[in-house]
């Protein structure tokens, strides 16, 4: 019946929009993050600097730097998914309580995040990469387990690409430089990784002929 | 009868018969579902032209189904959204459409 294959097609047509979305709020997301994160743990570690040279109170600068990253990450994380899921969310995810697998990928990189506060001082942009290795693989396999999107294997290579960044990084001695090969690394895996998604999310809306 | 049955079961409407096409009728189910998308969202994923696409948004626009507009972001950008008409339009041929699958007899479902 020509009425049922046009609904087909256009079904196929619906999911592809919906893969674009999921991908394109994972792209954003991860070059948000590969973006912002650095730049507060550059303002966080020269706070001394940035005290003597505006005179405002060192552990003051420390704080407002943390506390602006942690919103502006999360907030603008949150935004991004927040508008793809509203368009995407189904029927049968409400029923089936995969709905919930937003809500747990964030308290995985929140968790994931926190932790990293209880390493010690010489270990923080260490701890960073392994909390981020650690949210990444998390979030790859709740995808995978409640099949609400083909889990997506860029998100499984950056966990993995993380976790060798940190062992380069534990291997340099001299401290200033370990630290900004740590954050330097940070920043690229998730900025290539999140233009990789948006090169994916641009060919998912292709038509596959 | 039965012959005009057998060629409309649908008993089409003005507005039904526009997106009886099917890139027009990706569209509107799109839109149905999505309420709004971008202009070059949606000419990527119907593989169409930009012409292309514009003559059959033109289409849908002359009976009131959609209607496209200009927003502005870091660049200009055009979103084609469905109308309260268009949701009602496409909503009562879908409920069409499935009573009368639902009009096939069970036994001949099952039946071997």
């Amino acid at each position: 019946m020509e009425a049922l294959d046009r609904v087909l097609e256009a079904l196929d047509v619906v999911e592809r929009y919906e893969d674009y979305l999921f991908r394109r709020a994972w792209g954003r997301s991860l070059i948000a993050i590969g973006t912002l994160f650095p730049l507060g743990m550059v303002i966080i570690t020269n706070a001394d600097i940035l005290a003597y040279l505006t005179g405002i109170d060192a552990n003051l600068v420390r704080l407002v730097a943390y506390a602006m990253t942690i919103v502006l990450c999360w907030g603008l994380v949150s935004y991004t998914f927040f508008g793809a899921w509203r368009t995407i969310k189904k029927e049968s995810d409400r029923r089936e309580g995969s709905s919930l697998h937003g809500v747990l990928i964030a308290l995985v990189w929140f968790v994931s995040f926190s932790l990293t506060s209880l390493a010690p001082e010489q270990l923080t942009l260490v701890s960073l990469l392994w909390a981020s290795s650690l949210a990444c693989f998390l979030s790859f396999v709740i995808l995978r387990l409640t099949h609400t999107h083909d889990p997506e294997r860029v998100i499984l290579y950056l966990a993995l690409l993380l976790g060798l960044a940190s062992i380069l990084v534990l291997a340099i001695e001299d401290a200033t430089i370990s630290g900004a090969t740590g954050l330097l690394a940070f920043s690229i895996c998730f900025i290539v990784a999140g233009f990789i998604m948006h090169r994916q999310a641009a060919q998912a809306l292709r038509v596959s002929r | 009868m039965v012959g005009s049955l057998l060629k409309d079961p649908l008993n089409l409407s003005k507005e039904e018969r526009v997106f009886q096409s099917q890139p027009r009728f990706s569209i509107v189910y799109l839109l149905f579902l999505k309420r709004r998308i971008g202009f070059i969202q949606l000419k990527d994923l119907l593989g169409l032209t930009p012409g292309n696409l514009d003559h059959h948004l033109k289409k849908l626009e002359e009976v009131g189904l959609t209607r496209s507009r200009r927003v502005l972001s870091w660049r200009p950008l055009v979103v084609v959204e469905i109308t309260q008409e268009g949701i009602e339009v496409f909503r009562n041929y879908i409920v069409r459409l499935k009573s009368l699958l639902e009009g096939i007899p069970d036994k001949l479902l099952y039946d071997k």
